[in-house]
């Protein structure tokens, strides 16, 4: 029973070293949840996050592939530090996220993430010294260790906030007039429009003269020829996740401010 | 930093050419404008000031206006050489209000050595040095429980020769997060047509509005942290109908700078009803006056239409 046990910690630590490896690289973290201090330091620094997800990975995956001591040792010193972390984040932060889970784990820290990282900790002193793999087991089937692998893991979950927060990033999309949008996604949206293909003829330059946001709506301007005459083209690229529209209007520059003066506008 | 170099007549029509408004409401009829400058002569019966454009100002003064200097103060405080802002009364005939030397700065605690800290007031405005007097220093205190490097502050004071001397705080209550960790208000819901919250004033020369959410392809505010309020993205040029919900004034004004160390403010403004929570404008001195706010209060509370 006792060996049962031991042998599931070894899928179960793989499988969250892994995870905490893919989301720490997929969800960065927003630097207000990321608190002050020398740690909070190290996870502004992105490169930093980076390496760690990588090494992260790395034990995980030795820990399915390999029964070398070494990376058994690394995992216990992984699971320390992170425990030792979250320890001190949760006496000297009070609203600073412990990162674990890249940006899904922004909440403040609370006795539960602590006592998930403490666990943790013992299932990795638990796997020192195991002859067999992570896929020794799994090739196993044991239904004792499925069963022991199942109810750790419905612990783990009840553990980890981080679950609400993805369930909540999926239902809440952020509105289109706070979307933060790089000038690369509008320009990619711009050049792959219609409105685009049926003006660029008329473009003098390459780069517009203006850009500006209001709202869900970014503002490119070019200078253009249209009849012998100079105008500027005016593109509106909305900032929808989904489904951006372009419009394009083409205006004659002003003389005097007297208003909108359009030769003509579409929309889509 | 002013972006006075963004032409916001050009945007605004050449915006309307591809994205036409829908409806504008318009402001009431103008309110007096205020009067700022430098203190040239007082007497019971005229102020006379030397304004920014090089002109002289004379205003009556009657018994009925009352003057700030540090407080509630009389005739002594109006000396030659000092700055003031002056309300009209509504007939424009005569200063109703008269501000002497009013300065604040809201940013973050960089040092505090004692009853003196510096400021830092965001990338684009620098570092302020304030000092308190033991007179003012337990009222400050109380609004400022976090009274210590890396947290918000906002003093209201006078000008000294060795800085802002505070007077009073220009927030009921300090935020309890540093000014790093702003919490973002959750959950993120489409931002309504109308925004409501507080606005305040900043030590600036007249016309200058200043946002916290800007956009930085368009003139933005740089890489700093987001506020606590869900704003919308706007840019340098947007205009923005800016009403006072406590006197009913309103205007409609471009941006011109960001604002984002009001942004990480989440206190309310109580001048009349208590706002919702967030800072979501900065406006220069004469602004805020004219739009009925008084410089001594800090804050009106204020709804926000864009365009």
């Amino acid at each position: 029973m006792v060996d049962t046990l031991q042998e599931a910690q070894l899928p179960l630590l793989a499988c969250v070293l892994i995870l905490a490896c893919i989301t720490k690289i997929a969800f960065r973290e927003a630097g207000e949840t990321i608190g002050t201090g020398t740690i909070a330091a190290f996870r502004r620094y992105r490169p930093a996050v980076i390496a760690v997800a990588v090494v992260e990975g790395s034990i995980g995956a030795a820990l399915l592939l390999t029964a070398h001591p070494a990376a058994r040792l690394a995992t216990v010193v992984v699971f320390f530090v992170a425990t030792s972390v979250v320890f001190d984040l949760r006496t000297s932060e009070a609203h600073a996220g412990c990162g674990c889970f890249g940006g899904l784990s922004n909440t403040p820290v609370r006795f539960r993430t602590l006592l998930r990282a403490f666990l943790f900790l013992l299932a990795a002193l638990a796997v020192v010294g195991m002859p067999a793999t992570g896929l020794d087991v799994i090739r196993a089937g044991s239904g004792w260790v499925g069963a022991v692998v199942a109810t750790e893991l419905a612990v783990v979950a009840a553990l980890s906030p981080e679950i609400g927060v993805l369930l909540a990033r999926r239902r809440e999309r952020t509105p289109c007039e706070q979307r933060t949008v790089p000038l690369s996604e509008t320009f990619s949206i711009l050049r792959a429009s219609r409105q685009w293909r049926e003006h660029a003829g008329m473009i003098a330059t390459a780069d517009p003269v203006d850009v500006w946001r209001e709202l869900c709506w970014r503002f490119l301007v070019y200078p253009g020829r249209a009849e012998d005459k100079d105008v500027e083209i005016v593109f509106a690229v909305s900032t929808e996740e989904r489904n951006p529209t372009v419009r394009v209007a083409i205006v004659r520059p002003e003389d005097s401010d007297t208003g909108p003066n359009p030769l003509y506008a579409l929309s889509v | 930093m002013p972006q006075s170099r963004i032409d916001a007549s050009s945007r605004r029509r050449l915006r309307q050419a591809v994205v036409p408004d829908p409806d504008r409401p318009e402001p009431n009829p103008a309110p007096a404008a205020a009067v700022s400058g430098l203190i040239l002569d007082a007497s019971p019966h005229l102020i006379v000031l030397a304004t920014p454009a090089g002109t002289e100002a004379r205003l009556p003064m009657s018994d009925a206006t009352s003057i700030w200097y540090a407080g509630k103060a009389d005739l002594s405080a109006l000396q030659p050489g000092r700055r003031a802002i002056i309300r009209p009364s509504a007939d424009g005939l005569a200063a109703e209000r008269v501000w002497v030397d009013i300065v604040r700065a809201a940013g973050t605690i960089v040092v505090r050595d004692g009853a003196t800290l510096d400021v830092d007031e965001g990338p684009h405005r620098g570092v302020t040095h304030v000092a308190i007097p033991p007179r003012t220093l337990s009222q400050i205190l109380v609004r400022h429980p976090h009274f210590e490097p890396g947290y918000l502050v906002d003093v209201i004071g006078v000008r000294s020769a060795d800085g802002l001397l505070a007077v009073r705080p220009g927030t009921r209550s300090q935020p309890d997060y540093p000014a790093d960790s702003v919490p973002r208000q959750r959950p993120v819901e489409p931002a309504p047509p109308v925004l409501a919250g507080a606005a305040t004033w900043f030590g600036a020369q007249g016309g200058e509005v200043a946002y916290p959410a800007l956009d930085q392809s368009g003139g933005g505010c740089g890489d700093v942290p987001a506020g606590y309020a869900n704003l919308p993205y706007l840019s340098v040029g947007s205009e923005l109908y800016i009403r006072n919900e406590c006197t009913g004034r309103a205007a409609r004004m471009p941006i011109t700078q960001c604002g984002c160390v009001a942004g990480r403010f989440r206190d309310r403004c109580v001048v009349c009803e208590a706002s919702p929570r967030g800072r979501i404008v900065e406006l220069s001195p004469a602004e805020f006056v004219d739009l009925g706010g008084d410089l001594d209060e800090g804050c009106f509370n204020v709804t926000v239409r864009v365009g």
